[in-house]
């Protein structure tokens, strides 16, 4: 649990010191998570020690985010002069991603099982 | 001493706002049991709703809370590192389908965030509602991460985040059936790409297949978007 602790802290450290350096658009936790798992990738196997501290981080996910989601009761005009056009773009704009992810994951899978059939016939 | 100089000296340590959010989120849990898991209301709606509410009526500045939670969400960071490992686990499981799941990805995640902020500029949203916005279908510590690096509002971003999953997760399987779409693993990645970790519960609510799906396209959604909305951003602000 520590061990792994400590090397998730180690990737953290490496993001945030890529992100001050190169000053990049992207917090060092997220820039962290991708070279972790580019590492992993790369070594093709996992780590059980971090494997034990994530699934315990992972758990209390609600729980770290939420003084950061009570935020949104403090925005006062930003949210009251806004929230009708933010409401309708996000359920538009969801409606639209949901139709054009199902259609095209349904037609990418035919396409794959066409092609793994003539793979399959000699 | 009256209540408003009371609250002001037990703020000189953070050991209240961690109390007070503690106890909001065990309590959203237990209400969520008590209302046999509605997927309408997650503990992340309820939860903040409460700790809105304690933070109002004790009366703490908000700020002020926020800095003393630190001591809780300093652990944010460790844990979307930590995102790294079930996604690289679930990604040994889809090589057999890389090239569907590769384009569904990335048409999918280019639509969510283009239908959405296209509507909201068209609507006349300002700038930082826009990037507070974009994330929207991302899993929310990784939305909130990118929402901070491109200057939108993170509390903002962790509310429209909620909204959208409750949206997917109940839109979807209707969705699915209309456009005669019976594939769990067309199902699961639509739950997951569109409504992060409230769309994957949904997900494993269906059936197994279908929520590793979801979580996968969860998971691959915040890697892609993390890397490509901050280059986009720092290309149109050019």
């Amino acid at each position: 649990m520590l061990k792994g602790f400590m090397w998730l802290m180690i990737f953290l450290v490496i993001g945030n010191l890529l992100q001050t350096m190169l000053s990049l658009p992207v917090v060092g936790s997220v820039l962290g998570m991708l070279i972790l798992f580019t590492v992993l990738i790369v070594r093709r196997r996992s780590s059980r020690s971090m494997a034990v501290a994530a699934s315990h981080l992972i758990h209390y996910f609600t729980l770290l985010i939420l003084p950061s989601a009570a935020g949104l009761f403090f925005l006062g005009t930003t949210l009251t002069d806004n929230w009708l056009r933010l409401l309708v773009a996000i359920v538009l704009g969801t409606l639209i991603s949901s139709v054009v992810t199902l259609l095209t994951m349904q037609a990418m899978v035919r396409w794959q099982q066409r092609r793994d059939e003539a793979a399959g016939t000699p | 001493m009256n209540l408003q100089a009371l609250a002001h000296e037990m703020m000189a340590t953070p050991a209240l706002a961690v109390v007070i959010t503690l106890a909001a989120y065990m309590l959203a849990l237990s209400l969520h049991q008590l209302m046999r898991y509605p997927s309408w209301a997650p503990p992340m709606l309820t939860g903040s709703l409460m700790l809105a509410f304690f933070i109002v009526v004790l009366p703490i500045n908000y700020d002020t809370y926020y800095l003393d939670a630190h001591w809780l969400t300093l652990l944010l960071g460790p844990a979307t590192v930590g995102l790294a490992i079930p996604l690289y686990e679930q990604f040994q499981h889809i090589k057999r389908l890389l090239i569907p799941v590769t384009v569904s990805l990335v048409i999918g995640s280019i639509t969510a965030c283009a239908a959405t902020l296209s509507i909201a500029w068209a609507l006349g949203l300002s700038p930082a509602i826009l990037a507070s916005l974009a994330p929207k279908s991302l899993t929310t510590p990784i939305a909130i991460g990118v929402s901070e690096g491109l200057g939108g509002y993170p509390g903002l971003t962790a509310g429209i985040v909620t909204v959208t999953g409750i949206l997917a997760a109940s839109t979807i399987p209707p969705l699915a059936a209309l456009l005669r779409c019976q594939d769990p693993r067309v199902i699961g990645l639509a739950l997951g790409l569109n409504g992060h970790g409230l769309g994957t519960a949904r997900g494993f609510g269906i059936d197994p297949q279908t929520g590793a799906f979801a979580s996968l396209a969860m998971g691959l959604n915040g890697a892609l978007s993390a890397i490509v909305l901050p280059l986009l951003a720092g290309w149109l602000n050019h």
